[in-house]
């Protein structure tokens, strides 16, 4: 299957949908895995159990977004489960950063930053890591988080502004030190 | 402003800049600035630039495969969906066919009649009862004659061995609408290759009678031999058959081909 092949509406549907939605999946897994192969790995189980199910995914039941979502905090539960290495965030390595051609000294300490950083949100609670991530990765608005969290619009406003909070207080102590 | 009033504010606000931050919008757009929440947008934007993103590469082979497996999965659908219509569509005939034949007596009769009239008519058909004759000489105009007996020659090698029996079989079949009597068998000659007759085979005294399309056959053996009793050189040899008066209208026997009969040297 090549670019101007032709697609059949569905295929079309699902590509649209694809080009929308695999990068957040992909931030959101990134957020949580620190390897660029393990990262693709998992984007690539989510959208292939996506397709899988695509034909039974009913619009009127849920939004795309969701439903992706969904299947992708599945898969990382899964992961995790399964994986032997657990959470554990190592220091030395790091997913690709988008940058326009740092310095290699600038890159080693990009990389730093985001270990730190990974570090630091793999020390909030659970439920405040999913909300930075629904945030920040997919990008959903605050009700959508709600919804798919089960939680006030107005809880998660708030988690989510003492998440940050902490985050930062706390990388720029681990950085300090 | 009360503390839990400062409270609710403080992420309302905070969540209002970050998603002005997500849309591509600078922070702060249209609201007043806050001074209790740069820190926290501070940190987010850093937050934001150190978002993971996905290679071109990555995203390009990821979707075509992806693609090629939805094409796949369709493809497969699509030929598994033909067996169930020729199902439905056989069962659609032979539930039709029942319901005919469970249909008001008058009607079953009918049906019934006109099956039979079909598959006696398909049976004649592949009898060649209804067929058209291929033979090119049955209606033609030989001479001055009308064919009325068209006779052929089955059996013929390609070749003989010098002294070898040649046997011709030899079928006359009545082409025309009416019985014929005629005296049999026919006068049959061997002529060589320079049209001269080597050797003729008188017609018998016999009568026989010929409906119409009837066919007689008749064998006639020749030892390769002359008038005078001397066995004939190598080379190829003309049967033919003589004009032969059958009514009174001149009608004649033909053959449809003129046999030619190889005799190989003598080793």
């Amino acid at each position: 299957m090549r670019a101007g092949d032709h697609l059949s509406a569905q295929q079309a549907l699902f590509a649209g949908l694809y080009d929308e939605f695999m990068p957040k999946v992909y931030r959101y897994l990134g957020y949580q895995v620190n390897d660029v192969q393990l990262t693709e790995d998992l984007t690539s189980v989510v959208f292939e159990k996506a397709l899988v199910s695509f034909e039974k995914y009913s619009r009127d039941k849920a939004a795309f977004s969701t439903w992706i979502f969904t299947i992708a905090r599945n898969t990382l539960i899964d992961h995790f489960r399964t994986s032997k290495a657990g959470r554990q965030v190592p220091l030395d390595e790091a997913t690709a950063v988008a940058s326009p051609e740092p310095s290699p000294q600038e890159q080693a300490e990009q990389m730093a930053e985001q270990a730190c950083l990974r570090q630091c949100l793999s020390r909030l609670p659970q439920d405040d890591q999913e909300i930075v991530r629904l945030k920040f990765a997919a990008e959903f608005n605050n009700r959508q988080i709600a919804k798919m969290l089960g939680l006030s619009e107005s809880n998660v406003g708030v988690r989510l502004f003492r998440a940050v909070k902490k985050l930062r207080e706390d990388f720029y102590v681990s950085w300090n030190q | 402003m009360s503390p839990g009033t400062n409270e609710n504010r403080l992420p309302q606000d905070f969540t209002r800049k970050l998603d002005e931050l997500l849309a591509g919008q600078p922070s702060g757009s249209g609201k007043p600035p806050d001074t209790e929440t740069p820190a926290e947008l501070e940190f987010a934007q850093k937050m934001l630039v150190y978002r993971a993103h996905p290679s071109s590469s990555f995203r390009d082979n990821l979707k075509q495969r992806l693609l090629a497996k939805m094409a796949e999965q369709e493809a497969s659908r699509s030929s598994s969906e033909v067996p169930t219509l020729t199902h439905n569509h056989s069962q659609s005939f032979w539930s039709r066919l029942r319901r005919l034949f469970s249909s008001p007596p008058v009607w079953s009769m009918a049906a019934a009649t006109a099956a039979v009239v079909i598959i006696a008519a398909v049976v004649v058909w592949r009898t060649g009862f209804f067929s058209v004759d291929e033979r090119p000489l049955l209606t033609a105009q030989n001479g001055s004659g009308t064919v009325s007996i068209a006779a052929r020659v089955d059996g013929l090698q390609r070749a003989y061995a010098a002294g070898e029996m040649v046997t011709l079989r030899f079928s006359f079949q009545n082409v025309t609408a009416d019985t014929l009597t005629i005296s049999f068998p026919f006068d049959i000659g061997i002529e060589n290759a320079g049209a001269e007759t080597v050797r003729v085979f008188n017609p018998g005294q016999g009568m026989i009678t010929l409906l119409p399309g009837e066919v007689k056959a008749w064998v006639l053996d020749w030892d390769q031999r002359d008038a005078a009793g001397q066995l004939v050189p190598a080379g190829d040899y003309n049967v033919v058959m003589y004009r032969f008066t059958a009514t009174e209208d001149s009608s004649i026997a033909a053959l449809e081909q003129t046999p030619v009969i190889t005799i190989l040297p003598a080793p």
